[in-house]
């Protein structure tokens, strides 16, 4: 559905590119995450992506189509939630989704069923200024949604929100790929990328350094123990088994038999271990 | 469908950011003016005063509308809909004139000003406020904030206003009639003023040059500036 290759892009009269030669492909269905720190060029490359910034190099066609060769009409399939809310403030919520859906010419969404599903609904009539970040937040993600679109972007998508709304935020994220939609997100939540992504890319500097998908990266980069806590007598007692050939383990079925255990985990890599590994930068 | 829903929504915005409470408060100032004044001084001073309304305040105006956009992030979210820059900016364009004639015209009605020269002054006033729309809207292409584009405007709002030192006989050339504000003048003093009709005609000429040449100009910045911002 998109496919990038050796785009390069810089700002205004910069001679030094933000983008670096980016290679990538993001297949139909699938939820691809850009994973990096401020800066690196995640909102650059989701900005040539949806059409905004022009002047790229190399080549980038989305849904079949050359974006160098791009019309308005591009816009009737994609849907687009910017890390910063863009709603008119002095309107509310409900006014915004309504005027915004007139711009589309096949069918559009309920607004209100869309802000019931992030939980706005009481406020579908309360003006945007009065919103919390949080609220505004969901509102944009709404507004991404408005054209039922095949191909959503979404920056920082849970930036601002309260661990309640969070998880809310990625079910529906991930009922979004449930119907068969393709979702573009840009990142620097590890837990997000982690939790939603089918891949992610580590971008850092305007390059990618690695494009796989999470559960692969975290075993790959892990260890293969687990690790135990567990009571001994008035004592905690730690330790770590191999986890090849466990079930013959001695030491394993001993505390297994006659031992409380308190907590046990393998040691597989956290994505961010595995970013910090692999770009030598962590993502704050 | 596009175009008219985006314009309804400048109306609305301009609305709600309290643009119409000051043009009706101006505009309830400038019939109270026009009627105090005596019958000789009333056509000069409709001219001035509509000069100021249309041209001047839509100069300005029409940048806060742009920059208060802006504040909201609006242009973006706007642009990642099917809208088209140019309904964007006709949108902006036609939802101002909307204002600013609404305002023209209660000012002749409140003063009850008329006369058989009303059509060339309609053109003139449609059409100035339309290019001094355009003349505001290139300014605010690149501005990032009010003081910014003030600033940047003054200089370029003062320049174009020049040929209004003709109008007032302190000062006056030839190369006026290549000032936009020339034609704005003459259209707007029709009512008490006997001009020529190739005067009429080459005033109406050219503010359709001029609204030509700036529609042109404001389409390229938004679309460099704006629409694809790099």
């Amino acid at each position: 559905m998109i496919q990038v290759n050796d785009l390069h892009f810089a700002y205004g009269s910069n001679t030094q590119d933000t983008l670096r030669g980016l290679n990538f492909q993001i297949d139909d269905g699938e939820i691809f995450g850009f994973l990096g720190p401020s800066g690196a060029g995640k909102s650059t490359t989701q900005k040539i992506l949806i059409g905004i910034l022009k002047n790229f190099r190399g080549s980038v066609s989305v849904n079949g189509l050359d974006l160098q060769k791009l019309n308005s009409e591009f816009y009737e399939s994609i849907g687009v939630a910017f890390e910063t809310p863009n709603l008119y403030t002095k309107f509310t919520a409900l006014e915004n989704l309504e005027f915004f859906a007139q711009f589309y010419s096949g069918a559009t969404r309920n607004p209100m069923e869309l802000l019931a599903a992030v939980g706005l609904e009481e406020a579908a009539k309360t003006r945007v200024s009065d919103y919390s970040k949080g609220m505004k937040v969901r509102l944009n993600f709404c507004r991404s949604l408005l054209n039922n679109p095949g191909l959503v972007f979404l920056d920082e998508p849970t930036a601002g929100l309260d661990p309640v709304n969070l998880r809310k935020m990625e079910s529906l994220i991930l009922a979004e790929k449930a119907r068969g939609n393709t979702i573009c997100i840009t990142t620097h939540d590890m837990h997000v990328a982690e939790t939603l992504c089918d891949r992610v890319a580590f971008i850092v500097d305007g390059e990618i350094s690695l494009i796989d998908a999470p559960r692969k990266l975290k075993l790959q980069h892990g260890q293969r123990f687990l690790d135990l806590e567990y009571r001994d007598g008035d004592g905690l007692e730690t330790t770590s088994i191999p986890m090849d050939n466990l079930g013959n383990n001695k030491t394993f079925q001993n505390i297994l038999n006659n031992h409380f255990i308190e907590t046990i985990h393998s040691r597989e890599a956290s994505l961010e271990d595995v970013f910090i590994k692999t770009t030598g930068r962590s993502l704050q | 469908m596009r175009l008219l829903a985006a314009m309804v929504q400048d109306i609305r915005f301009q609305f709600r950011h309290g643009f119409y409470y000051a043009y009706a408060i101006l505009t309830i100032l400038y019939i109270i003016v026009l009627r105090l004044l005596p019958g000789t001084m009333v056509y000069p001073a409709l001219t001035l005063i509509l000069f100021t309304d249309i041209c001047t305040l839509g100069f300005f105006f029409i940048g806060a509308i742009v920059l208060l956009e802006r504040g909201q992030n609006l242009t973006e979210s706007l642009f990642i809909t099917p809208l088209r820059l140019h309904e964007y900016l006709l949108a902006k364009i036609l939802s101002f004139l909307f204002l600013a004639t609404l305002s023209a015209l209660l000012i002749m009605l409140g003063a009850s000003i008329g006369g058989k020269d009303l059509m060339w002054f309609v053109f003139g006033a449609v059409f100035s406020a339309l290019i001094y729309t355009l003349f505001g809207l290139i300014f605010a292409a690149r501005a990032r904030h009010v003081n910014d584009y003030f600033v940047k405007s003054l200089g370029a709002g003062l320049l174009i206003s020049l040929p209004i030192l003709a109008y007032v006989r302190l000062f006056d050339t030839p190369l006026f009639y290549l000032f936009p504000t020339r034609a704005t003048l003459i259209l707007l003093d029709v009512l008490g003023t006997d001009y020529a009709l190739s005067e009429k005609l080459f005033s109406v000429a050219s503010l359709l040059i001029w609204f030509l040449i700036l529609g042109s100009w404001v389409y390229q910045r938004f679309n460099k500036y704006v629409r694809h911002p790099a």
